[in-house]
């Protein structure tokens, strides 16, 4: 049975329809949860919490976009709504300076990176590109992780974010610049001579 | 430096993805042909797409899927998706009892809310405080400006009651009201100003107003926005997900440079009571904001809500007549209603 099939299954209500569905796409949904939220517990909820919500809104998928690009859309809101209930607790310093102003990026991507073939992503490599991508504002971070982690068309990302083609090309740019930023500066980089105290220098 | 550059930066990155066409790849590459700074970017870029792509695919426990086929069939077993029950049953019972219920209801509120209503019913608004007006927030409290905000010769707006659109000659005034619980103001705000300023729009001002308990009510923001910045925050905060409904279209086609006035406030009490309003729709938005949705309902409706308040207004005077009967009629249908429901979802037992 195709997916079409089962999506039409799963909406008159065949919950094992909807379950070969969920065996599809649980890998997926939680391994974007996990890059947007950096921790298993989290990523186990919002999977759940996603695929709950997907079940009882099924009906109201009427297959204009593919039925991944729909689940992907709700589990990013799912993501979203985890950060901001987050972000009650650590609360945003209005007053602080932005990390990613133009100016620095570019001084940033003029820079060197480790090559990471030298770097051999070890487990500490790891998790610092893990962090750098946990530092990155929500809206970049979730186009990252679309992109460049679960590899998906910019045309899906236009249709998962909800936002035009060229903002999806816009906006990959600057997270891209944004995280190549943070992994310059992450402690691990620091012999090649790219830390943080460099950076400040021109402000 | 990138006006240096006659292609545009986030060309390169689209370049590594294969996402541009055939003659905008060919230009890149000519261009990287000269100049060693692109080249460099593109290096940069290129390898913090391999780090990414080094991240190992993190697999989900084992477990998750049985709980989630668990957790599915419970929600399964008591309620069968919508369109499904609709189909099958037609309108149903329950609905039409809660129907007739809501109906007798509706008036017995208004009076409830209208007898009730008190300042401290918002609760997000200061206790004394009388709520600001939606279209004149001017006399905000100035919080906190930011270092870098640039004052020119001639900036005025500000100033200026931001009515919708049309300031000055050059200086677009434009509006955007979201309309948020407390605590997402705060993030909000900062999210769209961090996406106004990567995209090169300046921050020339923010206010942030506090009520008497020290919650932030509202923040505005007003930036020196070109046209595409003014379009970016617009999708950018609705991407925060849930929390914000839709700009007003103003605010999405910004096509003069200009200033935006980006105003994030919490639910406050509206001027004219729309009595039973914020109540109502809470049941009917499962999904997405309540607090949001009633807001906009508010603002769409809000001329038959008026209408509406006169028909009330003559209704009460004989409702409050009536008022322990109804409120009793009102209460018997409701709890018929509901078991009547529950009849249905348990089923009868056979």
């Amino acid at each position: 049975m195709n997916e079409e099939q089962l999506v039409g299954r799963a909406r008159s209500g065949d919950i094992e329809a909807f379950e070969a569905l969920v065996s599809e796409y649980d890998g997926r949904i939680y391994n974007m949860a996990y890059r947007m939220l950096g921790n298993p517990e989290d990523a186990r909820d919002v999977t759940q919490d996603a695929f709950l919500k997907a079940y009882s809104s099924i009906g109201g998928f009427r297959g204009d976009a593919s039925f991944s690009t729909w689940l992907y859309r709700i589990a990013k809101n799912v993501c979203l709504d985890v950060l901001r209930r987050r972000s009650r607790r650590t609360v945003f310093s209005l007053d602080d300076p932005m990390e990613t102003e133009e100016g620095e990026l570019d001084r940033q991507l003029a820079g060197e990176l480790p090559d990471p073939e030298d770097a051999l992503l070890d487990s500490e490599v790891r998790d610092a590109v893990k962090d750098a991508i946990l530092r990155l504002p929500p809206h970049h971070r979730s186009i990252i992780v679309l992109r460049d982690i679960e590899d998906l068309s910019y045309e899906e990302i236009a249709e998962i974010l909800e936002i035009g083609l060229g903002t999806v090309k816009s906006r990959l740019y600057r997270a891209r610049s944004a995280l190549s930023a943070n992994l310059a500066s992450l402690e691990l980089f620091h012999h090649r001579g790219v830390g943080p105290g460099e950076r400040r220098e021109g402000q | 430096m990138n006006s240096r550059c006659e292609i545009p930066r986030e060309n390169l990155s689209a370049y590594i993805d294969g996402e541009l066409n055939s003659e905008e790849s060919m230009r890149v590459e000519e261009h990287l042909s000269t100049c060693p700074e692109c080249r460099r970017a593109l290096e940069s870029l290129r390898r913090t797409r391999e780090f990414l792509a080094g991240l190992p695919s993190e697999s989900p426990p084992e477990d998750l899927r049985v709980e989630l086929r668990e957790a599915i069939s419970g929600v399964a077993a008591q309620d069968v998706p919508r369109t499904v029950r609709g189909r099958r049953r037609g309108i149903s019972l329950a609905a039409v009892a809660a129907a007739a219920a809501l109906v007798l209801l509706l008036p017995v509120a208004a009076l409830l809310s209208t007898q009730l209503m008190v300042p401290g019913h918002d609760r997000l608004v200061a206790e004394s405080g009388d709520p600001l007006p939606a279209e004149a927030p001017n006399d905000v409290g100035i919080m906190g400006s930011p270092p870098e905000i640039e004052p020119e010769g001639d900036e005025e707006a500000p100033e200026e009651t931001p009515g919708v659109a049309g300031a000055g000659e050059d200086t677009v005034v434009v509006r955007d009201s979201l309309t948020l619980r407390a605590h997402d103001v705060e993030w909000v705000s900062a999210n769209a100003r961090m996406i106004a300023e990567e995209m090169g729009g300046v921050l020339r001002k923010q206010s942030r107003t506090f009520d008497s308990r020290g919650g932030l009510v509202e923040s505005i923001l007003i930036l020196d926005a070109p046209p595409e910045v003014t379009a970016a925050v617009g999708e950018g905060i609705m991407d925060m997900g849930t929390l914000v409904a839709r700009t007003t279209e103003e605010g999405s086609e910004g096509d003069i440079d200009g200033t935006m006035e980006l105003v994030i406030s919490v639910e406050r009490t509206p001027d004219v009571p729309p009595i039973v309003v914020e109540e109502e729709p809470a049941e009917a938005v499962a999904y997405g904001s309540p607090s949001l949705l009633a807001g906009e309902m508010r603002r769409s409706f809000s001329g038959s809500w008026i209408r509406f308040g006169a028909w009330v207004g003559n209704a009460l005077v004989w409702v409050a007549g009536h008022l322990p009967h109804l409120a009793f009629f009102a209460t018997a249908f409701f709890l018929s209603a509901g078991v009547v429901r529950l009849i249905r979802r348990r089923g009868f037992p056979r």
